[in-house]
């Protein structure tokens, strides 16, 4: 005999009244939830998938029986031509409809009328569609966001300098108008590569004196005069681990010269690289 | 040749001594509710917009229309309207000036298409679909055609991937799954870099030279609420815009200050629909909202960063019958907006 969710031998195969309302009356008083937990408190030898699945497409109290409407398969025929079988998705749309009774009906009724030999156009013409073969490769970047703290920190000091530079300065606007970004380097194919002696714009955009107005010496420093470190700057999310890894920027110190005021970071640098940035 | 009059209306604007003497509003009325719109880049072309049908059918439309600044009428020919499988979600022409390039415009739905404008017809020249193996294709919810390198489409999906098209080759470049979630809206803001937004509710930024990695720039504090609408400003391309579901705030963004927003712009009362920037000088932003205003906002004449963003005013505004539901900003002339509610398209001259 095997255990399986704390029951001897789970039982398998068709369900009889008794169990049906064992369940109801279970999901009745604990709600929709926890259901591992649902096979235990309602005295059924049953596992929760099978529980979970048994209440979804047969107990619910809002589920439609019977014929589908012909309004309904339009609307079938119509989402599964957005969709594709997201069946899930297609039922969410249905009211009262399962995502098995879609698929169901789907594969029992619709399937064949939609296959066509030629690829037509929605009006039956002939069209020049991508049949390019090329093998595409579907790439899932890993996500990257920034510590909030460290975030938080870095704004909060630099609108603090920024306002008791305006108090000193008089000046009400720091911005200059922002120069267009440069034309790309003239190619034959869609290159991702960027000449060696190319200077992107994003690269250019908060180099000195471009985007902020210089200011005299007399004016406070942006930034950590004292040099402080801001540690877990950006946070690494992947699927692939369980928590999140965290890469530290050592001693990103806001601000270069008490005479000036830089803003010298590459956005796109300070995330793909580990090395010191002076801001 | 259908002519159509116009009616004259001055803007509102928060101060008198700002109004300018030919500041109006010229307006045109579809035969169908509006979902989207588009102004035309080229020089020879200049005044000319594309508005798509929102029709709940199968089929649905989408329409040039000639605006004459002289006479202040517009004009539509019969023959350049064409048929469009469900509602356009976007439409773009070629984003050149040059005459010399091909008239084309591109919409997208349940798929990417291109139209070629010719002086009698428009044509379909091409339909992009990714799905190789069947007709399949997910939802297209938008698209942004890169004006720097006019090759290349990228789409934002429902399957929760953005594709990034190279249209001379009519084939699929980059498909990169974006998001989580349902990808609502997508922008470029430079070569090879784009954003989009996502049910996710955040805002991540690719970059084609290295897709292994995304970065995400801010995430909507509502949680669960997805972001709807994104756009780069092209002309400042530090500043991002964007909107989220059921909300009255218009997010602007500063790509050096991640996570944080540089300007809540909070002063519609009702649920934002759309946004666009002043193209060229980069400094104006117009949101449109379920309250039937269209606001513009001088993002960088504020004081920045704005300790309390939420209380800057609107630099001037316009008030509608309807609930707006779509706003883009003249290319050529930087002086005119174009809005869209109900079946009535309106040319806002600022």
């Amino acid at each position: 005999m095997t255990t399986v969710e704390g029951f001897v031998g789970v039982r398998k195969g068709a369900w009889t009244h008794e169990e049906d309302n064992l369940l109801r009356k279970c999901i009745e008083k604990y709600g929709e939830q926890k259901w591992h937990q649902i096979p235990l408190r309602a005295g059924l030898n049953r596992c929760r998938k099978s529980c979970r699945l048994r209440w979804l497409n047969y107990l619910k109290p809002n589920i439609k029986r019977g014929e589908f409407t012909e309004d309904e398969v339009d609307m079938i025929l119509r989402l599964h031509k957005l969709l594709g079988n997201r069946w899930s998705l297609i039922a969410g749309r249905l009211p009262g409809r399962t995502a098995n009774d879609v698929k169901n009906y789907w594969n029992t009724h619709l399937r064949r009328k939609t296959v066509s030999s030629k690829r037509l156009d929605w009006k039956g013409m002939k069209i020049s569609t991508n049949q390019n073969t090329e093998k595409i490769n579907v790439i899932k970047p890993q996500p990257r966001t920034f510590s909030k703290k460290a975030s938080v920190r870095m704004n909060a000091k630099i609108t603090m300098e920024l306002h008791n530079k305006r108090e000193l300065l008089g000046h009400p606007n720091l911005y200059k108008k922002a120069p267009p970004p440069p034309p790309p380097p003239p190619s034959s194919s869609l290159s991702m590569e960027t000449p060696a002696n190319e200077i992107m714009w994003w690269e250019r955009l908060l180099q000195s004196g471009e985007f902020v107005q210089e200011t005299p010496a007399t004016t406070s420093m942006i930034g950590c005069s004292d040099g402080t470190t801001v540690t877990n700057f950006w946070e690494e999310k992947s699927s692939m681990f369980a928590g999140s890894t965290c890469f530290e920027v050592d001693k990103i110190c806001l601000g270069k010269h008490h005479h000036d005021m830089d803003f010298e970071a590459d956005l796109w640098n300070l995330l793909n690289t580990e090395e010191e940035y002076a801001i | 040749m259908r002519k159509c009059s116009r009616d004259r209306v001055k803007l509102k604007m928060q101060s008198p001594s700002e109004k300018k003497p030919g500041a109006g509003v010229y307006s045109y009325m579809a035969q169908w509710p509006i979902s989207t719109l588009a102004w035309s880049v080229r020089c020879d072309k200049k005044s000319r917009l594309a508005i798509g049908s929102f029709l709940e059918d199968y089929s649905n439309k989408v329409e040039l229309v000639q605006f004459n600044p002289d006479t202040s009428d517009f004009t539509t020919d019969t023959r350049l309207m064409f048929d469009h499988p469900y509602a356009p979600t976007n439409i773009m022409f070629f984003p050149s000036e040059d005459p010399a390039n091909p008239d084309l415009i591109a919409t997208s739905g349940d798929y990417l298409r291109l139209w070629e404008v010719h002086d009698d017809r428009i044509e379909l020249k091409s339909l992009l679909n990714s799905n190789k193996s069947s007709e399949f294709s997910s939802a297209i919810t938008s698209f942004d055609w890169a004006g720097f390198d006019t090759r290349r489409v990228a789409t934002s999906s429902v399957d929760t991937t953005c594709i990034v098209w190279d249209i001379e080759r009519e084939a699929l470049d980059t498909q990169l799954v974006a998001h989580d979630k349902e990808v609502y809206d997508i922008s470029w803001g430079g070569f090879n870099i784009f954003a989009s937004v996502s049910g996710d509710g955040s805002v991540r930024v690719f970059d084609l030279r290295d897709k292994e990695r995304s970065t995400i720039i801010y995430e909507n504090p509502v949680r669960d609420c997805p972001l709807l609408r994104l756009e780069w400003n092209k002309a400042d391309p530090r500043l991002i815009a964007t909107v989220g579901m059921d909300s009255n705030k218009v997010v602007v963004l500063d790509i050096r200050y991640p996570t944080t927003p540089l300007l809540d712009l909070s002063r519609h009362k009702g649920s934002v629909n759309a946004i666009s920037w002043a193209p060229c000088i980069g400094q104006q932003l117009c949101s449109v909202a379920d309250d039937s205003t269209a606001l513009i906002w001088e993002v960088l004449g504020a004081d920045f960063p704005l300790e309390n963003g939420c209380n800057l005013e609107p630099l001037m505004w316009y008030g509608s019958g309807s609930e707006i539901n779509q706003v883009r900003w003249s290319a050529t002339d930087l002086d005119c907006i174009a809005i869209a509610f109900l079946n009535k398209l309106q040319l806002l001259k600022v």
